[in-house]
């Protein structure tokens, strides 16, 4: 397993994926920065704001749209350059490798939280504050970007089971990534509609950034009272996204094992 | 320089391209219709509505798809293999570039019409109040400017893209990036000098919050910016890549994976 998730990440080095990855990454600090550094962030200052708006606004744009392109990559390779028929005569069954293009997928993912924290403590440093909280900060980059992760699965499937190309993807991926978004931040938290009641309990986006808000809003404030009621555990949003997470990787699996067999 | 871009038409004709760009005009207008469901208790008038689909189009999702669409009719004289052939007519890489973009320029036009036919259509199904024949065109001219403006806030991208092969994705990516970051600027006073946004000051755009009035001035200053740096990223444009295959003829290796590469 190990020496298949090497070789799909010395695949993707010949597409400088992980430079790709790692800029992405570096894009929204910079705009955040010059955000703090006019100083209009509620009541963080410094690299707490910095970092605060990169865990609730950056990430979850930028990692699913980042993700979504590189997944796309991953599993269209082999279709590419039709070399899926030589991995299964050696044999390597469909299924490991599918789990190993998640690994892959997920790593990067990682190396996309290690790069918004450090980028972070950058923009942190030039707005002239203190780096205070560091652990803790990277343990929630860590797990926002798990959950990103997961939540860019079942676009995966559309991804797999479409087959089309690359076009198709991506724009799908922008669409989810959006639509995601927009949920979250789009007056999740004045709506009486229960079809918006129910989407918001359900879609990652929201969910996670329901557990965000916990971290991130300070007690007190006036938007603290008017979130405080949809306030959810960190243990329910990952249970949600790892039971959606676990459901489209085992659809992924299939559609995956059906090709070309 | 006017049959390069009927011949841009004829090419158009057959990408399935086009039918993602009406996906997309579609898609937003039902997100938008999602979002006005959402905030109910607020009327929705034409203007209203119009308004919000266009904010909608401009900071999510137009930026990059009309970069997705220029970018993927430029690299496909290549994945077709078709480049070296225009080049020998002799048309240089130059004027083809500025065929292409003209004719991405039409249709940005033309989605804009489609986005209006789709929210006019949505507005009717929805039964909401408040239309007016006279509004309707206002709605349709705004449209169509603002689509082109943030075309041509992209321009510098597509342009820079195209002239390597493979590496319009990216930019795809970035401009999608750049079109979001045009709601956090417009958020913070800098609507006029964002290049994004700065078009939603010339077509008179009314979100009903923020002040309506910006500064007609340094907006046209910002689109004019993008607009000198277009034209001399276009007037320096040459295919990069022909370099490279020359160096990779040494290597057959090589070569055989580029092309596999190219043909995805």
């Amino acid at each position: 397993m190990l020496k298949l998730i090497q070789c799909e990440m010395r695949k993707l080095k010949r597409k400088h994926f992980v430079s790709f990855v790692v800029f992405a990454a570096l894009l929204f600090p910079i705009p955040f920065t010059t955000l703090v550094l006019a100083g209009s962030v509620g009541n963080f200052t410094g690299f707490e704001a910095v970092f605060g708006l990169l865990a609730t606004m950056g990430m979850p744009i930028m990692l699913p749209a980042v993700l979504g392109i590189i997944a796309a990559m991953l599993f269209f390779m082999e279709r590419d350059n039709d070399t899926l028929k030589n991995l299964r005569t050696i044999p390597v069954s469909p299924i490991k490798i599918a789990t190993a293009k998640i690994a892959v997928l997920y790593i990067l993912g990682l190396i996309f939280a290690v790069a918004t924290m450090l980028s972070s403590m950058v923009g942190g440093l030039i707005a002239g504050s203190e780096l205070t909280n560091i652990g803790e900060n990277f343990g929630i980059a860590i797990i926002t970007t798990l959950l990103y992760t997961t939540s860019i699965l079942p676009v995966v499937i559309a991804i797999v089971g479409f087959n089309r190309s690359y076009i198709f993807s991506v724009i799908l991926t922008f669409f989810y990534t959006m639509f995601d978004f927009m949920l979250a931040y789009g007056g999740m938290f004045a709506t009486t509609d229960p079809m918006m009641r129910l989407l918001t309990s359900i879609m990652p986006a929201p969910i996670i950034y329901r557990w965000q808000a916990t971290q991130f809003v300070d007690p007190g404030t006036p938007a603290y009272s008017v979130m405080e009621p949809y306030f959810l555990p960190l243990w329910l949003v990952v249970l949600t996204v790892v039971i959606i997470g676990g459901l489209s990787y085992l659809a992924i699996v299939r559609i995956y094992s059906k090709r070309e067999s | 320089m006017v049959s390069i871009i009927k011949t841009e038409f004829y090419k158009m004709k057959r990408y399935s391209v086009i039918w993602i760009g009406v996906a997309t005009m579609l898609t937003v207008v039902l997100l938008s219709r999602f979002m006005a469901t959402a905030s109910d208790g607020a009327s929705h008038t034409l203007i209203n509505f119009s308004s919000s689909v266009i904010w909608n189009n401009l900071v999510l999702i137009y930026p990059a798809t009309i970069t997705l669409i220029a970018g993927y009719i430029i690299d496909r004289e290549r994945t077709d293999d078709t480049l070296k052939n225009i080049l020998t007519i002799p048309v240089s890489f130059r004027k083809m570039l500025i065929g292409k973009l003209i004719a991405v320029g039409c249709m940005a036009i033309a989605l804009s019409v489609i986005e209006f036919v789709f929210t006019i259509m949505v507005f009717f199904a929805s039964s909401f109040p408040g239309f007016s024949v006279g509004v309707a065109v206002n709605v349709l001219l705004q449209m169509i400017g603002i689509n082109l403006i943030s075309y041509i806030a992209v321009m510098p991208i597509i342009t820079f893209t195209a002239q390597r092969s493979g590496s319009f994705m990216p930019g795809v990516g970035f401009a999608f990036f750049y079109g979001f970051v045009g709601m956090m600027a417009s958020g913070h006073g800098l609507r006029d000098l964002y290049p994004i946004t700065a078009g939603l000051t010339l077509i008179g755009y009314q979100d009903g919050s923020g002040d309506p009035t910006g500064n007609i001035f340094l907006s046209i200053v910002s689109i004019f910016f993008m607009l000198v740096v277009t034209s001399i990223l276009v007037s320096m444009a040459r295919n990069r890549e022909a370099k490279t295959i020359k160096k990779k003829k040494n290597n057959s290796g090589k070569m055989i994976h580029k092309r596999n590469h190219g043909a995805r």
